[in-house]
């Protein structure tokens, strides 16, 4: 097992490697050159240049990747353009408020889709399930910012319950943790709601059933625990699409996270920052898919067999 | 076409079992109330899209200051936004951007995704190299990826149709070589390699067609994300740009004008919604008529 989940680490490396290759070729074409804009226009070609040197964006284009590569390697990020400080001490005082909001939406949409998809799966072709089901659809195809957008229109300009801004009181966190949440829990109902229906199928539930169990027992011990197989990797997947989803949450909702921070680096051309804040997503997200794949062992004892070496699986034979 | 000289067969079998899949497909699509709710809107949408000049009662960059913020009335049933610009017309301009934006953004996708996977999954030592990179360019979320190279390239309609289109693009390769993979193993195939059909005949007429089912899904599903992405995009600044009437770069010109004038971040969002529930209705409803294993 530990042999595994060292196997599985290492096997990060090469896609952060990509992905640090791909993110940097593609804004190595953006345009604007840094130096001016930190410096202004009409700055001596000596001072850009000393610049570039100080940031570490002189050279060629190989040159600059394997500087950037190699200094990535050994956890630094570079600096930002503008403040002129070290990108990841810049990222970790914004990770607080990006993990709190992704994490919150997560629970949020986990316990909002697993509950409805049960509900409808259990009660299929009811009123209730026809009212989720809908719902549910009509959550996945509004867009994320459209929806924060919708919040602050009901709750902060109609009702004025929440604050339509700021990160600061759990007041604040109310509105932008929804916003993030409802949609996923929308795609997590719908694929509990799938899974739930095909295990529901399965002898071993009537067989449950038929021994006289009760039904609540039936559809939480047995039924659930075999249908959370699939949405595991949904909450998952799910997990790393609300950590790009708060980049336009935090936009709307000015919090001041990893999302708003790469938004506004964008917009000032500040490229090492982009390029700190997409690995450091990246990163949170390649660490995230191999935490999911460890609970597996945890949820379907039938994978376990993989993580046994040949030698153990000949014995227990 | 297949000849079978002792059954005396004339007519074309291949083209006999087309009109049987698609009238097949269709009863069956017929039958889901939700799925045809969709197509008859996506139909009426791209409708509008099409005729938007004869639809929409002004033109989508018609200014008059004196008609400008003007809340929901006879005039105007959407109101005007700050330039004195109807919102229903610059709404119903703004679906042929939508439209486009989805359509040749899974265009791209499905082009360079399909090639991709049925070479990944056709040539087998070609599928490492291809599906690793496809793996590091699936780490980084397609948002991400989608801002970096529309901020790479520069705003414009084109760039973004270029941005969302290749974060697409590994969601598609992934869907067609799964698909190639399975078909791949069958007889028929087989069947044409023994016979000498090169390799490029065995996958354009034996491979694709046969997953054609599992691709057209992917691919409504995939415009209805392609609309939402493109709409995130240009909220946030880096997709379309005024004066065009791009529905998320108007819910971004409405968010300043959110505590008075509720309309402007109301109307547009609608829009993509209906247009994005459509997709996914009709894309649920064609899995299951095209697959019914797969239905519940």
């Amino acid at each position: 097992m530990l042999k595994y989940i060292v196997k599985r680490l290492l096997m990060v490396i090469p896609v952060l490697l990509g992905v640090t290759i791909i993110i940097f070729t593609i804004l190595y074409f953006a345009p604007g050159d840094p130096a001016v804009m930190a410096l202004g226009e009409g700055t001596p070609e000596a001072a850009l240049e000393a610049y570039r040197v100080e940031m570490g964006i002189n050279g060629t284009y190989i040159e600059r990747l394997v500087r950037y590569v190699g200094n990535v390697a050994r956890g630094d990020l570079g600096l930002s353009f503008q403040s002129r400080k070290p990108v990841v001490s810049e990222l970790m005082q914004r990770i607080p408020q990006t993990l709190t909001m992704a994490t919150w939406g997560i629970i949020l949409a986990t316990v909002l889709g697993v509950f409805l998809g049960i509900v409808s799966a259990t009660r299929q072709y009811s009123f209730w399930d026809t009212i989720a089901t809908i719902g549910a659809l009509f959550g996945v195809s509004m867009p994320m910012f459209w929806q924060g957008l919708m919040l602050i229109l009901i709750f902060s300009v109609h009702f004025n319950f929440f604050p339509a801004s700021g990160f600061s009181s759990v007041k604040h966190m109310i509105m932008p943790i929804s916003a993030l949440g409802i949609q996923i829990s929308a795609n997590i109902m719908r694929s509990t709601r799938s899974s739930m229906l095909d295990v529901l199928r399965q002898d071993y539930i009537r067989t449950a059933r038929s021994k006289g169990q009760k039904e609540s027992r039936v559809i939480m011990g047995h039924a659930l625990k075999n249908a959370m197989i699939p949405v595991v990797t949904v909450i998952g997947v799910q997990f790393s699409k609300m950590l790009a989803g708060s980049v336009i949450i935090e936009s709307i909702f000015s919090i001041p996270g990893i999302g708003k921070y790469m938004i506004d680096a964008i917009n000032a051309r500040n490229y090492a920052a982009v390029q700190g804040s997409v690995l450091l997503i990246a990163f949170t997200g390649c660490i995230l898919n191999l935490a999911v794949d460890i609970m597996y062992t945890f949820i379907d004892p039938r994978l376990k067999t993989i993580f046994e070496t040949k030698r153990h699986r000949k014995k227990v034979a | 076409m297949i000849q079978n000289p002792q059954l005396n067969i004339t007519q074309n079998p291949h083209s006999k079992r087309k009109n049987g899949w698609f009238s097949d497909t269709w009863r069956r699509l017929r039958k889901n109330r939700l799925a045809i709710v969709g197509l008859i809107i996506l139909i009426l949408m791209i409708l509008i899209a099409i005729f938007a000049p004869w639809v929409a009662p002004y033109g989508y960059d018609d200014q008059n200051i004196k008609a400008a913020m003007i809340f929901p009335c006879k005039e105007y049933p959407f109101g005007t936004d700050n330039f004195g610009r109807d919102i229903l017309s610059r709404v119903i301009y703004g679906s042929r951007i939508s439209m486009q934006v989805g359509l040749i953004s899974v265009g791209i996708a499905l082009m360079a995704g399909g090639i991709l996977g049925a070479v990944a999954a056709y040539f087998s030592h070609m599928d490492n190299i291809i599906m690793r990179t496809i793996d590091v360019f699936m780490a980084i979320p397609d948002m991400l990826l989608a801002i970096a190279i529309a901020a790479s390239l520069g705003a414009g309609m084109r760039n973004l149709m270029i941005a969302v289109g290749v974060s697409n693009v590994p969601r598609f390769a992934r869907v067609v070589r799964a698909a190639v993979l399975t078909v791949k193993e069958q007889e028929f195939v087989e069947a044409a390699r023994s016979i000498g059909s090169s390799n490029l005949r065995i996958i354009t007429t034996d491979i694709l067609p046969n997953c054609l089912s599992q691709i057209i899904v992917q691919a409504t599903l995939g415009v209805a994300s392609a609309i939402i992405l493109g709409s995130s995009l240009s909220y946030l600044g880096f997709g379309i740009q005024a004066p065009l009437p791009e529905w998320g770069a108007m819910l971004s010109a409405g968010r300043v004008y959110i505590r008075t004038h509720w309309y402007m971040t109301v109307i547009p969002g609608l829009a993509i919604m209906l247009a994005v529930y459509a997709l996914n209705v009709l894309g649920d409803g064609l899995r299951d008529a095209l697959d019914p294993r797969l239905k519940n």
